[in-house]
């Protein structure tokens, strides 16, 4: 069968995935280095023979997607806005102030942007900027990096697709004093629309970088946010990312989080979902030397009807490494959480210490959460430890707080603050901090 | 009177706990309760404090003259009712500090007085920790958790200092105490208790009564209080248990 003919086939089957082959067709593909344009066919080559994934397929269990796939969008480059000022403003980062990368609606945003004077080398830029200065190849060895993905229909949807998205490559022995922002400001007001971000962050040997990821809406409305993330860490490299999912509840938010990493570095994640009318959130960490740690802590804190998926799987291929997971998730009214979290020892990967916890809390009746801790070991000197709990507030803590004075609406505002606090202490960038406590607070006050 | 409990009876479930309970208290007074274990000291404490699983099934409390029964718990304290718990509550995440603040604002809003920020509130606490030998290194960790027995009742008393209230129900604060700790608490106890306002101390150990001297001591079994008397009776029944009293009463 020709490509033509699969996409016909692939057309009748699933105008989702249709639909993102039409928008991939229609892309500008003038000046495109070949390497892209290659794997941009691949991409395409792969979605002709993919399924919409759906309940039936085990990472895809518990989901019921049909308002994503019976949608139509348009491609993100028929929905340019221009990022709302004040409303970056508002969003700014101090810390950040001379390393701020604006995205609106998918597209890089210069005039919003400002980078500035952070150490030779270091370089904090777009695709779209890389590729009209004719310097895509500075990106090239970093992108398309793991294979794990390679039948995911979303990663291709963005192989497909992707023209825009963060490029931030820092040089062995460079440290990157302040953090970068990374902001994806979306206007849901006019059509339906879909981006496909692509996020490349590479730190060198001995490299030191911070990355903020935040996803925030100036206008309600639907759309679909499709994101891939590539991180690579070098040998002692280390690299803070903070992700904040902030996307319009009408949204909806998928992304794959791929970290290679490297002997002796060091990755600590922290993914805040609380937007999106469905999100998810996955991440693959490979590790491709010794002695490195690896942390993927997670705070989701959905309501109304929101469903938030989290998968993560974190693979030890080889000896002496540690890996931490903490999440947390808050669901209230009759919101959905799931999360599935794989690791995997391999049998060289001996003296491992992983430790992997997912605690939920249930605010209501009605909220529904599914939790799958996973642990594979095929080697035999580890130390793991893993596990899931499902509560409520607590009655006799609830009561303790209002023998003190508390009403009880204040008492359970403040036991939901604290299950989930834990999760944003160790972020290192004070304002973003306390912003995401202040907003933690007045969430679990609103309800 | 600050408080009056007439003929309570109270229920958890089907389970009759509490079976026509009296107790006066004026200020100024310390009074002690005392009893074999499940008698219902605990009990009657915490439905003072408005407990949901307790059901007043008949009789009356008021407090200040107020009926309690109209009152939630929290609007208990604030009006300046305090229950020191026999096992205090662990709260992870929730700072001892942040905790007295938001404890100590809700009392001074309910006075009509200014709320301390978080600054100004540090330095009231700290005072406050002196009078219960009580180390600052407290105020960072969570409530209670992973603190010892007697840091725990410390913890209780601290809470007491700062809250300042009219009644303070101590339920077997002097429990788990070493000799030195005991002294300290009883200090605390006595010099938070004055003319204005009144302490119950339920206690099994006749031993805090030397430090904090009550005025009345009553025995409960089995939901009820079934003697009262100053604080030589405190002394008979170290000497000859509470066999004595029940005895006393049959034979009555
Ligand atoms: N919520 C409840 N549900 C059922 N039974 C209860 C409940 N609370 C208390 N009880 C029962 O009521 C009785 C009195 O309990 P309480 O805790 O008041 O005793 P106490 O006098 O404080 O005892 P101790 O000296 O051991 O502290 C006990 O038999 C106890 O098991
Ligand atoms: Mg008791």
């Amino acid at each position: 069968m020709s490509l033509a003919e699969k996409k016909q086939e692939t057309m009748a089957r699933h105008p989702f995935i249709a639909q993102f082959i039409d928008h991939s067709n229609s892309r500008d593909a003038d000046g495109l280095p070949q390497w892209w344009s290659e794997s941009r066919t691949d991409a395409l080559q792969r979605l002709v023979t993919l399924d919409v994934p759906g309940p039936k397929d085990e990472e895809w269990k518990f989901l019921n997607l049909k308002s994503l796939y019976n949608a139509t969008y348009l491609s993100e480059g028929a929905a340019a806005t221009e990022a709302d000022e004040a409303f970056v403003k508002e969003r700014s980062i101090p810390e950040a102030k001379a390393a701020t990368l604006v995205f609106s609606n998918g597209r890089f945003k210069p005039a919003a942007s400002n980078v500035d004077g952070l150490g030779e080398g270091v370089r904090v830029t777009s695709w779209s900027e890389l590729r009209e200065a004719g310097d895509l190849d500075a990106v090239r060895d970093h992108v398309g990096i793991a294979d794990f993905w390679e039948d995911d229909l979303f990663y291709n949807l963005n192989g497909a697709n992707f023209e825009d998205g963060a490029v931030i490559l820092v040089p062995r022995e460079t440290v990157v004093e302040v953090p970068i922002h990374l902001l994806y400001v979306s206007d849901g007001s006019g059509e339906r629309f879909a981006a496909h971000p692509r996020n490349v962050i590479v730190a060198g040997e001995n490299a030191e970088v911070t990355v903020i990821e935040e996803y925030a809406t100036s206008v309600d409305g639907e759309y679909f946010h499709n994101v891939v993330d590539e991180i690579s860490l070098g040998a002692n490299a280390e690299v803070r990312h903070v992700k904040v999912q902030r996307d319009s509840k009408e949204a909806q938010h998928v992304a794959r989080n791929i970290i290679t990493l490297e002997s002796n570095s060091n990755y600590e994640a922290t993914a805040v979902n609380l937007g999106a009318a469905f999100s998810r959130n996955d991440s693959y960490a490979r590790f491709d030397g010794s002695s490195i740690e690896c942390t993927l802590d997670g705070l989701v804190y959905i309501g109304g009807t929101q469903v938030s998926d989290t998968h993560t799987a974190i693979d030890h291929a080889l000896p002496d490494s540690t890996s931490y997971q903490l999440q947390k998730v808050i669901v209230d009214d009759r919101a959905h959480s799931i999360f599935n979290g794989k690791i995997f020892v391999r049998e060289d990967a001996q003296r491992i210490d992983s430790n992997q916890l997912n605690q939920n809390l249930l605010l209501s009746r009605r909220a529904r959460v599914n939790t799958k801790p996973q642990l594979e070991i095929f080697a035999d000197d580890v130390v793991c430890s893993h596990g899931a709990t499902v509560g409520q507030l607590q009655d006799d803590q609830l009561f303790y707080l209002m023998t003190r004075g508390m009403d009880e609406e204040r008492a359970r505002s403040l036991l939901t603050y604290a299950f989930a606090a834990e999760v944003l202490e160790d972020i290192e960038v004070d304002s973003l901090r306390t912003r995401l406590e202040g907003l933690l607070m007045e969430q679990t006050t609103r309800n | 009177m600050l408080l009056e409990v007439k003929d309570l009876h109270v229920r958890a479930g089907d389970e009759p706990i509490l079976k026509g309970v009296n107790l006066e208290v004026n200020a100024g007074e310390v009074h002690a309760i005392m009893g074999p274990n499940g008698s219902g000291k605990s009990t009657l404490a915490k439905v003072l404090a408005g407990h949901p699983a307790y059901e007043v099934t008949s009789g009356s409390l008021h407090f200040e003259g107020d009926d309690l029964s109209e009152l939630d718990t929290d609007e208990r304290a604030r009006a300046g009712l305090f229950l020191a718990f026999q096992y205090p509550v662990e709260i992870p995440g929730v700072s001892n500090a942040q905790f007295m603040r938001q404890a100590y604002n809700e009392r001074r809003k309910a006075q009509g007085k200014d709320e301390l920020d978080p600054l100004q509130f540090d330095d009231h606490i700290r005072e406050r920790m002196k009078i219960v030998d009580m180390d600052p290194k407290f105020l960072d960790r969570s409530v209670n958790v992973d603190f010892s027995g007697g840091e725990k009742k410390r913890n209780e008393i601290l809470q007491m200092a700062v809250l300042e209230p009219t009644l303070a129900v101590l339920d077997e604060t002097d429990s788990g105490l070493d000799i030195d700790a005991l002294r300290t608490v009883a200090g605390g106890i006595n010099s938070l208790s004055g003319e204005d306002n009144a302490v119950v101390l339920v206690t099994h150990y006749q031993r805090i009564l030397d430090y904090v001297k009550p005025d009345y001591v009553h025995v409960m079994t089995d939901g009820q209080i079934v003697k009262s008397g100053d604080k030589q009776l405190a002394i008979d029944l170290e000497e000859h248990g509470y066999d004595w009293v029940t005895e006393e009463q049959g034979a009555a």
